[in-house]
């Protein structure tokens, strides 16, 4: 090939990858998108952009590191020395509760100043790929947070349930009956799923439960004062652990036990004429999804009964 | 007192506006608008990414405007300006072409239309091909000289680059298409 031929050959192919004339529209956005800036320039338009970066990201981190500093914290006895590792775990009132503010007010913080952010590029941008990007963050924001939503992702969807001391259930009312004289603890064991998109943490039992626990003038009102790990395969409290933060998947369960305390009027046998009972239906429960605390009233299967004496006299 | 308007004022007033400083130096880019935009689309080979390089050159330079100290070589300034930011825009799109290449069947029509036709698409294939696959710089040079027609100096002068580099980037470029090419001509 000469040197002509190549020179002939790139020069017309050049040629073909020549558009013509700019489109018509460009100038007049041309026009706009430099008067724009220049009528109104952000005070922080003249930062580096390094700069800028850096302090968000530490922004960023400030805020995420804020909202674990002040997630609840699991409580429970600590100041006993550590048990032998061989003796049964025997669950304890205040284990596995959880203490503290859920209000998620840091985490609605950074996802403000993050869409905030994706939000003011996305419009201020000259480049379509940022553009893109930043829109699909924001929907992707919106998204998550309409994902979280209300605090009903638990549910009991199955893995069975049952209750320890029980008695026999009338077939009239259903329930599981609690077999207690007294303010003695029973157990009650269940399966926790996670009916959400999103995976869940359970953290524990709300301390709003527990509260009763500390008050003797209450005593005779049943409520449960702890709660603790079982394993996935085991649905029986014989098996309970120390409570550990425990992850759901969607659409999985985790087994938990809670110890309860039937009240000093609870009587084991059948009501006749003229005693009375409690009906508890749901436990609260707090549980975390993408960093945020939420505390459900968790729907137990069927409701657990209590039998007393009317009137309670203690 | 005599009602006349103190120099302040009559400072503020003479003053030009934002706006119309920023009207006046639109002005001078849409000048050159055909230009730009057509010497992106070749480089870059999207008319899309085109236009956004010319807008963020014309961002950039409106930016930068203190530092133009001839103003006589606005055009000059402002090339480089979006030589830099088509370079910048190569560097990140690496290898991956993105070009707006017209298509052209060369089944049952390139057989009517004869042996010179279908050479002639395949020796455009293998040179679009060997020309995405240039370094950026190497590929700014080459449509500077073969499509703007601009001479050793001026390419240099327009890049801030020394005359030998710009040879030097022109003999490689010009090596790899002629290779490419070559190789298209062997394989049929």
């Amino acid at each position: 090939m000469t040197d002509d031929m190549f020179d002939h050959h790139l020069r017309a192919f050049l040629a073909s990858r020549d558009p013509g004339p700019a489109p018509l529209n460009l100038a007049a956005e041309l026009r706009l998108l430099m008067e724009g800036r220049a009528t109104s320039p952000a005070p922080w338009a003249a930062v580096p952009k390094l700069i800028s970066g850096v302090a968000a990201a530490a922004v960023m981190v400030l805020v995420i590191g804020v909202a674990l500093a002040v997630r609840p914290e699991v409580v429970g006895p600590r100041a006993a020395p550590a048990p032998d590792p061989t003796d049964p775990y025997v669950m304890q009132p205040g284990d596995g509760v959880v203490t503290g503010e859920h209000v998620p007010l840091s985490q609605a913080l950074a996802g403000v100043i993050a869409g905030g952010v994706l939000f003011v590029v996305a419009v201020r941008t000259t480049d379509r790929r940022k553009r893109i990007a930043a829109s699909l963050g924001v929907l992707t924001l919106i998204l998550v947070a309409t994902s979280i939503g209300p605090p009903n992702a638990l549910a009991f969807t199955g893995g069975g349930y049952g209750l320890t001391p029980s008695r026999s259930v009338p077939e009239d009312q259903p329930g599981m009956y609690v077999a207690v004289t007294g303010n003695r603890p029973f157990t009650l064991v269940v399966a926790v799923g996670n009916t959400s998109r999103l995976p869940v943490e359970l953290i524990g039992l709300a301390s709003s439960d527990v509260g009763l626990a500390t008050n003797s003038e209450l005593d005779h009102l049943p409520r449960f004062v702890a709660m603790a790990n079982l394993p996935q395969t085991a649905l029986d409290g014989r098996y309970a652990t120390r409570f550990e933060r425990t992850t759901i998947e969607p659409g999985d369960f985790a087994n938990v036990a809670l110890l309860g305390l039937a009240g000093t009027c609870s009587i084991p046998a059948p009501a006749p004429e003229g005693q009375g009972g409690y009906l508890i239906e749901s436990v609260n429960l707090v549980y975390e999804q993408l960093t945020i605390t939420h505390t459900q009233a968790f729907q137990l299967p069927v409701p657990v009964v209590i039998t007393t004496t009317i009137p309670c006299t203690s | 007192m005599d009602g006349s308007p103190s120099a302040t004022t009559t400072l503020l007033h003479e003053r030009p506006r934002v706006t119309d400083a920023a009207a006046e130096f639109a002005d001078r880019i849409v000048g050159q608008l055909d230009r730009s935009y057509r010497l992106a689309t070749v480089i870059l080979g999207s008319a899309m990414e085109a236009e956004d390089a010319v807008a963020d050159a014309a961002l950039a330079a409106w930016r930068n405007r203190g530092r133009l100290r001839e103003h006589e070589r606005f055009d000059a300034w402002f090339a480089r300006i979006l030589m830099n930011g088509c370079r910048d825009r190569l560097r990140v799109r690496g290898r991956r072409p993105i070009a707006e290449m017209p298509s052209v069947e060369v089944g049952a029509a390139g057989a009517d239309l004869g042996v010179d036709f279908r050479e002639g698409v395949h020796q455009r294939d293998a040179l679009s091909r060997a020309f995405e696959s240039l370094e950026p710089d190497e590929r700014i040079v080459l449509v500077l000289r073969f499509w703007q027609d601009l001479p050793i100096d001026a390419i240099a002068d327009r890049l801030g680059i020394p005359s030998g580099t710009v040879k030097s980037r022109l003999h490689h470029a010009t090596a790899r298409l002629r290779a490419a090419l070559m190789a298209g001509e062997h394989q049929r």
